[in-house]
């Protein structure tokens, strides 16, 4: 909220500095947000008015105006502001006068002398919602303005402006004496007493004039009316509205900004309305029926619903409480006689109502946050007495009053207890202070009993208290002492500590480590991945399972659809990286995130968020100056994971439709769990990317590889080995995993070791046919090997190999 | 004594025929060992200037053949040794390995003379121009946001706080209800929410993880809970939806306000430099009481006021406070028996800070051109 240094001024008297003021407003947990000073943009201006005119022969354009400024005498000047009159009270820069880039000089014009200039709202320099009468020509001001008066003065020129930031359990500091009570309980000067109005009485009971009947006593917990009759609507007096617009308020006339005033001077906000229209001049404080109406005064026609309440009156809905007010008995200048309600809301339904029609006021706002029984009475009385003044009204006796405030909580505050929570040895005398200071009135021998002030609806408990004290005497106070405790490391999960050595793998291999949004369009969850992380049988045999899950998860409130849905593979949101990076023109060569995928569960259970490892690599082929070659393929990658994920994996390639290529992505199983997926991005997905190179994707559900088991010593052969190539030739069809495999079985366990180092396809191969070449390395792990041993197992490789079809090329 | 002409080595042979040292008969006690010192003076002279001519190890070992080989004049006259008399035959054989040793040594002297001239022809050979661009390995870059997460999480291992986690996807009530802020209550404004259902949030702050933590573990608690949270908010140069934080939970006996301060003071110290102070001012927070803002010295101006703090010197880096007793009540923890502190701090404000980096949309964006400023 802003607040004016010098309203502070007038009710707390002596001020620190405004610097130090901020600085003590942040000690006392206001946090001061900007402190801004507000300069007086003219000088030796005063207020006059106009009492004679007359036109100077020889000059069309301009009249010779005279003025009275009150005890500074009158003046003449020659003007030519188009909506001068007399009566009209104006601002008059003297001679001297400095205004924002001029200064005012005693001028001659044909002879007649003109001491000063009547001011347009521009010429001074000030915001339009400040003086908004007379746009045309010199600035009205209100009739009523003392004469001679400064204008600086009037508007308390120059000034300082404070944002606070007010947390949301000090709805008292929400108005300028909350914080002026705040201000003084820190410097311990007694506030100075408001401003009175005293406005005319009648000795017509108020409760004759109206009624009110609250239904939902729970809702409304108080509702304060009076009356004020006869009134006459006209603008407010400058200081007012000066005051108003530094708190980011515009002024509008004597009734509304009356109430607006007291709003922000003691946190109630209040409503005035016309009651002639109020219909039996009885006001029911109601629920709304289903599908009723209400015009409301933005112009707004809303439909109403069975939580909202309303005020209205037998016939019609007049307002939505704690909201806004509706068209219908809207202030106008034809009105003359009004009520002025003043109530307490409960909190929550105002919050309901004001987010189920998205309707936010500054009404709203502070009812959400809390009034008080205390905020209500001094609301009421302030503002009756002021619009009495400012309206000229009369206001009939009494006030009609519907609701009890409770009795003052009591609390009980335990020295002992204070000094633990706070590490401190405050003594019982320093404690009792405080909370004296605080307005508690403590009484009580060993454990204080104290009484909630009337404004304070946060204290609860006895911490509430402890908390107070802590912000008196202040948080520096505190020592500052590290808890007693086990000296140990602590635990961290496992994927943390192995992610580190993952990581540090790939980043030498040169990806680089991203971090992107779970939130992503939901368009990219309808790419199909292989949903990782999957017993075998909900994967590959089900195919309908197989699939990403759909629908995915969509906020309900998104702020945009591009952020929409809870991601269900991380391998979109690193395409997109992988295509923006390309697009400005400095590709990365490739990225790796661990993060997680959302899977729903259903309304009852919380989704799935499975760890996922994922990453996308440019498929590039890379030349050095001397001609080394360096490249990124299918192959690199699966060697990759193999290295990373030195276990029992199977890849097997996808049998079914797949964002992926299919001729060059694989599933990856551990066990008989699906637990990735890689290959290279298929033609649909590079396309909606407008990737400009081949991508190779991988991502891993990494849960299945955390296990930390400790390398335990196994003994090693110190025997030589021998080594044999061996090559066949086979049919295309069958997959290379096959015969790798024959080879491992046959060869007995003199074989430690299987290589492949060749494939060749073409001269000297039929058809269809391909070379394997492998190498082979036997060892015996008791003895030297005997060439016999070695030939044997050879023998036996060489015939299961030929049972299976394969021809030897050579030995 | 003349030279012998080119080939001089065979001319010892021939002067050791001529000079009749070994001549069958023709040995004389007498003189003998001048004539023989002097002649194999004279062979080894003529060794020595022969495998100077040499210039290679090849002609050196063409050389070697020649002098020494099986073929060789002195293998020759080893042969004839035979045919001495025995009684000289001793002496004789004896001075010519003599010879022999020296003879080898000649040729190895120049072998080596000339291996070390080969070598340093290759090296001359071999030289390159260190100039040239070597090929560097291309690592990639750690996130910055990682970086400084792993950091501040490594900073409270080592202080005994165990690592937890929580899901992203929460209940309303873990997020809102259980710490203090019932259905309706104003303070859940301080959280603009995404919503899935009606129960069902995206966690607003790490918070709900006390709760979790608290229901299945008994004090001492002593954890943090990093992840990411969530909030429905308009994105800017310093607003985020998505964010880091890290949450930390104490809850013991004797726990007290002190305890915090000193923990976070020594946090700050960790990860800023001990030169960096922390000020604690009131701020409020539903489920902590005391609450306070804790604000760490700029570290652009040492705390003189800079554009960088605002002009106050001083940075808000995190929430914080005792744990509220409803909170632990909510729990089922006695809070008379035990209290405890919470705090939270966003991991992003904390990376800017560190890294002086202006905008918070930078870190999910992911530019090659940003991340690979970090290492």
């Amino acid at each position: 909220m802003k607040i004016p240094y010098s309203w502070l001024e007038e009710i707390n008297g002596r001020l620190p500095s405004p610097g130090e003021l901020a600085d003590l407003l942040l000690s006392a947990g206001l946090e001061v947000e900007e402190t801004l000073p507000l300069a007086c943009p003219f000088s030796k201006v005063v207020t006059a008015r106009i009492i004679a005119m007359e036109t100077i022969p020889g000059d069309l354009h301009n009249l010779l105006v005279r003025v009275e400024a009150g005890s500074l005498g009158n003046f003449q000047v020659v003007s030519g502001a188009p909506n001068l009159a007399v009566g009209l009270v104006a601002p008059l820069a003297l001679p001297g006068s400095i205004l924002p880039g001029l200064v005012i000089e005693r001028r001659t014009f044909n002879g007649l002398e003109s001491e000063g200039m009547l001011c347009s709202r521009a010429e001074l320099g000030l915001e339009k919602e400040l003086l908004p009468l007379g746009e045309e020509g010199v600035a009205v001001l209100p009739e009523e303005s003392p004469l001679g008066a400064d204008l600086g003065g009037l508007l308390t020129l120059p000034d300082t402006l404070f944002t606070i930031k007010v947390t949301a359990n000090r709805p008292d500091w929400n108005s300028v004496l909350g914080i002026a009570r705040e201000i003084a309980v820190f410097t311990g000067e007694p506030l100075r007493p408001l401003l009175e109005f005293h406005g005319r009485e009648d000795p017509t009971p108020a409760s004759t004039l109206v009624a009110v009947e609250v239904e939902d006593p729970l809702l409304c917990l108080r509702y304060l009316a009076t009356v004020i009759c006869d009134t006459r609507i006209q603008p407010s007096p400058l200081w007012m509205a000066g005051r108003l617009w530094k708190s980011g308020m515009r002024p509008i006339s004597n009734v509304v900004d009356a109430t607006n005033y007291v709003m922000l001077e003691v946190g109630q906000p209040l409503h005035a309305f016309d009651l002639d229209q109020v219909t039996e001049r009885r006001i029911v404080v109601r629920r709304a029926r289903p599908e009723e109406t209400l015009v409301t005064l933005d112009g707004a026609n809303r439909t109403l619903a069975g939580s909202v309440l309303l005020i209205a009156d037998p016939q019609k809905p007049l307002g939505i409480a704690g909201v806004m007010g509706g068209l219908n008995s809207e202030m106008t200048s034809a009105t003359r006689n009004l009520v002025l309600e003043s109530a307490f809301f409960q909190n929550a339904s105002i919050r309901r109502t004001s987010r189920l029609l998205g309707l936010k006021t500054e009404a709203s706002e502070r009812f959400v946050r809390g009034v008080s029984h205390h905020s209500v009475e001094e609301g009421s009385r302030r503002a009756t007495a002021m619009l009495s003044t400012l309206a000229g009204g009369r206001v009939p006796a009494g006030r009609v009053d519907c609701g009890q405030p409770p009795p003052p909580k009591r609390l009980r505050l335990r020295p002992e207890r204070t000094n633990q929570v706070l590490a401190t040895d405050l003594s019982r005398e320093e404690i009792y202070t405080s909370l004296d200071r605080l307005g508690f009135s403590p009484t009580g021998a060993t454990v204080f009993e104290v009484e909630s002030p009337p404004w304070r609806q946060d204290l609860h408990e006895e911490v509430d208290l402890i908390e107070d004290i802590a912000r008196l005497i202040g948080y520096d106070r505190v020592p500052r002492r590290m808890p007693a405790g086990p000296l140990r490391r602590g635990q961290e999960p496992p994927w943390r500590r192995k992610w580190p050595e993952w990581r540090s793998f790939l980043l030498g291999q040169g990806l680089t480590e991203v971090v992107t949004a779970p939130l992503v369009p939901p368009e990219w969850n309808t790419f199909t991945f292989l949903k990782v992380d999957q017993p075998l049988a909900s994967t590959i045999d089900a195919r309908g399972q197989a699939l990403a899950d759909r629908p995915s998860m969509v906020l309900r409130n998104p702020i945009s659809p591009e952020r929409s849905a809870l991601r269900l593979s991380l391998l979109p949101s690193l395409l997109q990286v992988v295509a923006t990076n390309q697009h400005r023109g400095h590709p990365l060569f490739g990225c790796v995130e661990l993060g997680k995928a959302y899977r729903w569960r259903g309304e009852e259970e919380l989704p799935d968020e499975p760890r996922l490892l994922a990453l996308a690599v440019a498929v590039r082929t890379e030349a050095d100056w001397q001609g080394g070659i360096r490249e990124m393929s299918f192959f690199r990658l699966k060697g990759w994971l193999e290295t990373l994920f030195n276990e029992e994996l199977r890849f097997q390639t996808i049998p079914y439709e797949h964002a992926l290529h299919p001729g060059r992505s694989a599933a990856l199983f551990h066990k008989d769990r699906l637990v990735g997926v890689f290959g290279e991005v298929g033609p649909a997905l590079g396309k909606r990317f407008a990737l400009k190179e081949g991508v190779l994707l991988a991502e891993i559900a990494i849960e299945s590889f955390l296990a930390q088991a400790m390398p335990l010593f196994q003994s090693f052969s110190r025997f030589p080995a021998a080594d044999r190539d061996i090559a066949l030739v086979v049919s295309t069809d069958t997959p290379y995993s096959q015969w790798e495999q024959v080879i491992r079985e046959a060869g007995g366990p003199l074989l430690e070791e299987v290589a492949f180092f060749d494939r060749y396809q073409g001269e000297n191969i039929p058809p269809g046919t391909i070379s394997l070449a492998f190498s082979l390395r036997f060892r015996n792990s008791e003895r030297t090997l005997a060439e016999a041993e070695i030939n044997r197992a050879m023998v036996s490789i060489e015939c299961s190999l030929a049972d299976l079809g394969a021809v030897l090329r050579s030995r | 004594m003349s030279k012998h002409p080119a080939g001089g080595y065979l001319a010892a042979g021939g002067y050791l025929a001529a000079g009749g040292y070994l001549a069958a008969g023709g040995y004389h006690p007498a003189g003998q060992k001048e004539l023989h010192s002097d002649w194999a003076i004279i062979a080894q002279d003529q060794l020595a200037e022969e495998c100077r001519k040499t210039e290679s190890l090849s002609q050196l070992e063409e050389l070697r053949v020649r002098t020494l080989g099986k073929k060789g004049q002195l293998t020759a006259l080893l042969r004839r040794l035979g045919d001495l008399p025995s009684e000289q035959r001793r002496d004789a054989g004896a001075r010519l390995n003599h010879l022999k040793q020296s003879l080898e040594a000649i040729l190895a002297a120049r072998a080596e003379v000339l291996e070390e001239a080969a070598i340093s022809r290759r090296l001359l050979a071999e030289r390159v121009d260190v100039t040239l661009p070597g090929f560097q390995v291309r690592v990639g870059h750690r996130h910055p946001l990682c970086r400084t997460l792993e950091g501040i999480e490594d900073i409270f291992l080592s202080l005994g706080f165990d690592i937890v986690e929580g899901p992203e996807v929460e209940w309303d009530s873990n997020n809102f209800e259980a710490l203090n802020m019932p259905a309706e209550h104003p303070a859940r404004d301080m959280w603009d929410t995404y919503y899935i259902t009606e129960r069902m949030l995206l966690r607003t702050h790490t918070s709900p993880v006390q709760i979790r933590t608290m229901k299945t573990r008994k004090p001492p608690i002593r954890v943090i809970a990093p992840g990411i949270t969530y909030r429905h908010e308009a994105i800017d140069a310093t607003h985020m939806d998505i964010f880091y934080q890290v949450e930390g939970l104490v809850v013991d006996r004797g726990i007290s306000f002190a305890n915090l301060k000193g923990v976070l003071s020594l946090f700050v110290a960790e990860a800023f430099g001990p030169e960096r102070i922390t000020k604690f001012v009131p701020s409020y927070f539903p489920f902590t009481e005391p609450s306070a803002e804790m604000m760490v010295s700029c570290g652009l101006c040492g705390g003189e006021g800079c554009s960088g703090c605002g002009h106050s010197g001083w940075l808000e880096i995190m929430g914080c406070g005792q744990v509220h007793p409803q909170v632990l009540r909510n729990c089922g923890i006695d809070p008379e028996d035990f209290t405890g502190f919470a705090f939270g701090m966003g991991v992003e404000r904390i990376a800017m800070l560190r890294f002086n980096i202006p905008e918070i949309r930078l870190f999910l964006e992911n530019d090659s051109q940003f991340l690979k400023q970090f290492p």
